[in-house]
């Protein structure tokens, strides 16, 4: 007799199949190895996937999501139904610091769910499969998420789940294993105890014990009288005790009482501000984030009422074979369906992380691998670039655009990761800022205490940015991280010194003005035409330039360079790009006088050897407006123009030359082969011809890059 | 339930170290007072406030605290510095009208430091037993969690009054604030909750309603209350706020008035009537005499002549320039008319703006606070707390009870003794209540931060204290009571060109 076919009450099964073939014994060991073979490779696999594929996303989960072991932090999540869900999943979600612990910690927890399910419904061996389904389910239900990730309500929402699954499962298990008498007492105790620290859960896992008792009573044959007055009570305890609750104990709105522990309010409400999508996508159903709870829900049921078949008729061994391949292929289908894998949303995790590990290079890296990016990533890549000193060689190089987030919810950097990217451009009181107002909405995350106070470490707001760093220093994995900082409160002469401020502070070169969140752009050029006292002048700038590299006069070039007031060159390089970005020449040339002011002081214009020489898209913006502006504005002699730019062989003048010609020719080719073309179209198909040659230079840009977005 | 378990895990653990705890008998002496937090040295308190916790932030491996009151010592051990209701109270009766005497001792590597004594001066003037305040986060524009909280100040019982989170969350949540009572007393009380199901919840003679103060004719619905001590009215500032913020000032937000006015509020009519509302000017922050026959109020004068501007641009444009006296009209209640305005205090003459009036409860001073510009205080970092006296106009700082820091928010106690107040002093961000007593001349004593259980309450706490007030009883009504009246019907005030 199967083990495993024995119930907790003491009767004996009946033989399932007195007269098993030969081929289906075989079948039946088949089955049974394959079970002991399918079952590990699964979770082993799921582990596998989390840890390394999905191990930025595991390490974003934990960077917004906070544990402290203090009172007040237990106390604020006790206060709602499903607090204590919430607690310890938000002390187990810490652990995915490491992925490969934290995915551990989780599939082993998963692995418990797998056993207990097939402990607590007596399901044999040959129909183990059918036991992941809700493994599956719970997994979906995070691995769903994606930006829901920073607009979740609801702490250790990770974990809540499959918490709530194996302790529901577990009272089940003692629940089938008590005769009527004892069953009451303990659903009782169990909606009791349980709606305040696993809300709807507890309620959903009473019907479940109380369905139990009947489904058993009736295979039993005993006790359904007593089983269905059970089971009538558990309805009017799940109906009262949360509006009990309600009463005298929580301060949780009415409506809510109900679906504590689920987000069902935020789902509902997701698409509340409207979103006008680039393009369609599944995940902008709120019904599909339903799904997998419902289906954990079901699944449970399912298994309930499973119990009264028990031993009742059995499967055949080929079909029994069909149902855990149908079950095995349903549930790995149901988990890829369920993976949010958008590629804009991994490359965004992988920059962040890579971002706080100050891997510059891998956070410019990454946003090649997208087609069109989101805001996030040019931004993100941008960033990475300033501190590399490659922007203006490489920025026009990588793909541009800004396609939304794809989500029901109206995304919003600010929301995200906003916030470092105002630290990281040094309007640290905005990046502060929006710690405050997203920690006010979704409650603290370590992100947001490490840009709070790192941004008022360097605002010069050592006590603001200690209160911060106090609680970081009570975390499991950041306080290291908050030691460090620790020390520069401590002493912030050594602020200055450190080469990580550096770029941040560089960025702070401009003065105090009232304003919103007017995007990156705006910041930039609005600051650079606040230091610009020369306005529409500043044309003139060049011809006292072209003279004094004209005449070799070292005391001409230092007297047109010192009429410039410093803003730092970092800044004014990050304001030329975003003139360039804006295709607006006018700003181009406005703001390439004070980047000359500092890149070439000191220059001996005798010697005409320009140690340093221009980044590439300022030089190919030098020859394209120029170009544009056929000497109207700007005239830059011949002397200084070799300063500028490239001019030998190969360099970037013969490069611009190549692609004009090539525009005329493919141009003129086109037209001829398609004369009832559009202009459009001919654009879109030179664009499509050059992209390979020129893609990555600024006039490529400047000509074939439409939709420019610059938030 | 969570403060019993903490009375009963505190408790012994008080006691213990009481009794375990003895005093070093070698040491050295240390000139300088020790570094506590919050920083409680050398402050003035009633003789019936909770115990003041706190934590000894000296680095040094052992700690013991002497508290020495004419005869009667208390040694406690350790950085955490917390003693038991019973023995705090004997503490603080044997030094009533006198004062504790605190000493810290600190140990490193075996040798014993005696730091300078500081005392706890205990006053012989009571104060309310509860205040009630709004905690709230320090965020601008988002909100979540807000409530209003009562405060029981001799122990330390808190309870929600209301919680905005009992109706839902945003996008469809709510805004709570300005809590206000009539002498002190909850039978007439009121709040404002905003947005959605939004109105005033007010309280009459222990009867709820709900209130939509919007009339056609006034700006907006009512938002700083004032009482009438005596009439059955309240005058009530309207306004249209905005807020804007600095990339790089540490005072991080402006919140600005762009139109605000004075009416008055007839809960008996249920009628509204403007008292103050011309246009080239900003009114706010009402204030009833104790008589309740003079109406205290702040009046900014503004100029939008820029037509290419609209007035929102122009006023944020000139945010410095915006610049608050305080004036007083007096009313007639046998005729419900006003007077003309009166400058009370010209803090246009001295380059500042001045905000919320309060007059005391014997009506003799006025106490304000006062910074470069605006209206909104309690972000600038330069607001200090002054007091006027009314008879003669002269006006001073409360050089005790201010900091570097914003002060505002600020009440009197019902006996006059007492202030309480807002200060960013802790960080610069999160505020936090204050206590400061006020002697026969008008001068304050040094401030003491709210006491709390646990020393570190400060640390980990995330949201600021807002708009406290002294009560002499607390909220009877439950939070649930409330969300009854929220989620019911509004009566509509209608206007009225005179005040009936």
């Amino acid at each position: 007799m199967d083990k495993t076919t024995r119930n907790n009450r003491g009767t004996a099964p009946k033989q399932e199949s007195a007269t098993v073939s030969r081929k289906d014994s075989h079948l039946v060991g088949i089955l049974s190895q394959m079970q002991k073979f399918v079952v590990p490779v699964f979770f082993v696999a799921l582990w596998a996937v989390l840890a390394f594929y999905e191990s930025a996303l595991l390490q974003r989960t934990e960077s917004f999501s906070l544990f402290l072991f203090d009172a007040t932090y237990f106390d604020n999540m006790m206060l709602l139904p499903a607090g204590l869900l919430s607690y310890i999943g938000c002390f187990l979600i810490q652990f995915f610091h490491y992925p490969a612990v934290g995915a551990a910690i989780y599939v082993l927890l998963l692995l418990a769910v797998y056993c207990l399910v097939r402990k607590v419904f007596d399901i044999p061996s040959r129909y183990a499969l059918l036991a992941l389904l809700p493994v599956v389910a719970i997994v979906a239900s995070n691995t769903q998420l994606g930006y829901w990730m920073f607009y979740l309500k609801m702490p250790g929402y990770y974990y809540m789940a499959l918490l709530a699954t194996l302790f529901s499962l577990l009272a089940m298990w003692a629940y089938k294993g008590l005769s009527n008498a004892w069953r009451f007492p303990l659903l009782l105790s169990w909606i009791a105890v349980g709606y305040p620290a696993m809300g709807v859960y507890a309620l959903a896992a009473a019907l479940l014990m109380a369905l139990l008792g009947v489904v058993l009573a009736v295979r039993d044959k005993k006790g359904l009288p007593v089983s269905v007055v059970i089971f009538v009570f558990a309805l009017l305890l799940i109906y009262l005790v949360p509006r009990l609750y309600y009463n005298y104990y929580s301060l949780v709105a009415l409506d809510l009482i109900y679906v504590a522990g689920v987000p069902a309010t935020q789902w509902k409400d997701a698409v509340v501000a409207g979103v006008v999508y680039d393009s369609e996508s599944v995940w902008h159903n709120i019904w599909l984030y339903w799904v997998p709870l419902s289906m954990l829900l079901l699944s449970m049921l399912l298994y309930v009422f499973s119990v009264a078949l028990r031993g009742r008729f059995s499967l055949r061994p080929k079909y029994t074979a069909a149902l855990n391949v149908i079950a095995l292929v349903f549930s790995i289908s149901f988990i890829c369906f369920f993976w949010f894998g958008d590629k804009n949303f991994r490359i965004e995790n992988k920059q962040m992380v890579a971002m706080w590990n100050e891997d510059w290079r891998a956070v410019a890296d990454y946003a090649k691998d997208t087609e069109e990016p989101t805001r996030q990533i040019v931004l993100n890549k941008n960033i990475a670039l300033y501190n590399l000193g490659r922007a203006g060689d490489e920025a026009f190089a990588y793909p541009d655009g800004g396609v939304l987030p794809v989500s029901p919810l109206s995304v919003h950097m600010t929301h995200t990761d906003g916030s470092s990217v105002y630290y990281n451009i040094g309007k640290f009181n905005y990046s502060y800022r929006w710690c405050i107002e997203n920690s006010v909405e979704y409650g603290w995350k370590p992100e947001y205490l490490k840009n709070a106070a790192r941004s008022m470490l360097l605002a010069g707001e050592y006590r603001l940015a200690e209160r911060y760093i106090r609680i970081l220093k009570s975390t499991m994995f950041h306080s290291g991280w908050a030691n460090e900082m620790e020390r520069f409160v401590k002493n912030p002469e050594l602020v200055a010194k450190e080469p990580s401020f550096s770029m941040p502070l560089q960025f702070a070169c401009f003065s105090d003005v009232l304003g919103v969140d007017d995007g990156v752009e705006m910041h930039m050029t609005s600051t650079v035409d606040a230091v610009n006292v020369q306005g529409d002048n500043d044309f003139n700038f060049f011809s006292l330039l072209g003279d004094a590299f004209a005449n070799g006069d070292i005391d001409a070039l230092n007297t047109t360079f010192d009429s410039k007031r410093e803003v730092s060159p970092v800044f004014l390089e990050a304001s030329l790009l975003m003139a360039l970005v804006k295709k607006d020449s006018k700003r181009f040339w406005n703001t390439f006088n004070l980047f000359l002011a500092n890149h070439m002081k000191g220059i001996d214009p005798q010697s005409k050897n320009v140690r340093n020489p221009l980044p590439i898209h300022f030089q190919e913006a030098v020859l394209l407006f120029l170009t544009l502006d056929k000497g109207k504005n700007v005239q830059i002699g011949n002397d200084f123009l070799n300063v500028l730019v490239s001019r030998t062989p190969g360099g970037v003048e013969d490069n611009f030359n190549a692609f004009q010609r090539s525009v005329a020719t493919n141009r003129d080719a086109i037209r001829k082969q398609y004369p009832d073309v559009s202009e459009t179209r001919i654009n879109n198909m030179l664009a499509a011809l050059l992209k390979d040659k020129f893609g990555d230079t600024y006039y490529y840009y400047y000509f074939f890059v439409k939709k420019i977005k610059t938030y | 339930m969570k403060r019993i378990i903490r009375y009963i895990l505190l408790l012994p653990v008080a006691a213990m170290v009481a009794c375990s705890a003895s005093l070093p008998e070698q040491y050295t002496v240390n000139d300088e007072l020790p570094e506590i937090f919050p920083e409680y040295t050398n402050v003035t308190i009633p003789c019936n406030i909770a115990p003041l916790t706190f934590r000894i932030d000296e680095e040094a491996d052992d700690y013991v605290t002497r508290f020495a009151a004419n005869g009667l010592e208390l040694i406690v051990s350790g950085n955490e510095v917390a003693v038991s209701s019973d023995e705090w109270n004997g503490l603080i009766a044997a030094a009533k009208g006198d004062s504790i005497k605190v000493d810290v001792f600190a140990q490193t590597n075996g040798i014993w430091e005696k730091f300078k004594t500081f005392s706890f001066v205990v006053s012989d003037d009571e104060i309310d037993p509860y205040i009630s305040y709004r905690l709230i986060p320090p965020s601008y524009v988002a909100y979540e969690k807000l409530t209003i909280n009562q405060r029981n100040l001799t122990n330390y019982d808190e309870d929600v009054v209301y919680s905005n989170m009992m109706i839902d969350a945003e996008p469809k949540g709510q805004c709570i604030n300005c809590h206000a009572y009539k002498n002190y007393k909850t039978d007439n009380m009121q709040f404002h909750v905003r947005q959605t199901l939004g109105g005033t919840i007010f309280v009459r003679d222990g009867v709820m309603k709900k209130v939509n103060l919007k009339s056609d004719s006034t700006i907006s619905a009512g938002v700083y209350p004032s009482f009438n001590p005596k009439y059955d009215l309240v005058a009530y500032s309207v306004n249209t706020t905005g807020q804007v913020f600095h990339t790089k000032h540490p005072n991080k937000v402006e919140v600005q008035d762009t139109l605000s006015d004075i009416i008055v509020y007839n809960p008996v009519n249920e009628t509204v009537t403007n008292v103050a509302n011309d246009p080239n000017a900003l009114e706010v922050f009402p204030n009833w005499s104790p008589d309740g026959k003079m109406l205290y109020y702040c009046v900014a004068d503004v100029k939008c002549e820029d037509p290419s501007k609209t007035r929102v641009h122009q006023l944020v444009e000139g945010y410095k320039d915006i610049k608050y006296n305080v004036v007083r009209r007096s009313w007639n209640p046998e005729t419900g008319l006003f007077g003309s305005a009166d400058t009370v205090f010209m803090a246009t003459a001295l380059g500042k703006s001045a905000t919320f009036p309060r007059v005391s409860p014997n009506g003799k001073f006025l106490l304000f606070a006062l910074g470069e510009y605006g209206c909104f205080h309690i972000w600038h970092k330069d607001a200090d707390l002054y007091l006027l006296d009314i008879e003669d106009g002269s006006y001073w700082p409360l050089e005790k009870a201010n900091s570097p820091f914003a002060e505002s928010y600020h009440s009197w106690s019902s006996n006059g003794k007492w202030i309480l107040f807002a200060s960013r002093r802790m960080d610069n961000n999160y505020s936090r209540l204050y206590i400061a007593h006020i002697n026969e001349d008008g001068t304050s004593d040094k401030a003491f931060a709210l006491p709390q259980a646990a020393p570190g309450h400060y640390d980990f706490f995330d949201r600021s204290y807002n708009v406290p007030e002294f009560m002499v009883e607390p909220v009877r009504f439950t939070p649930q009571d409330f969300v009854e009246v929220v989620t019911g019907k509004s009566v509509n005030v209608k206007y009225s060109p005179k005040i009936k």
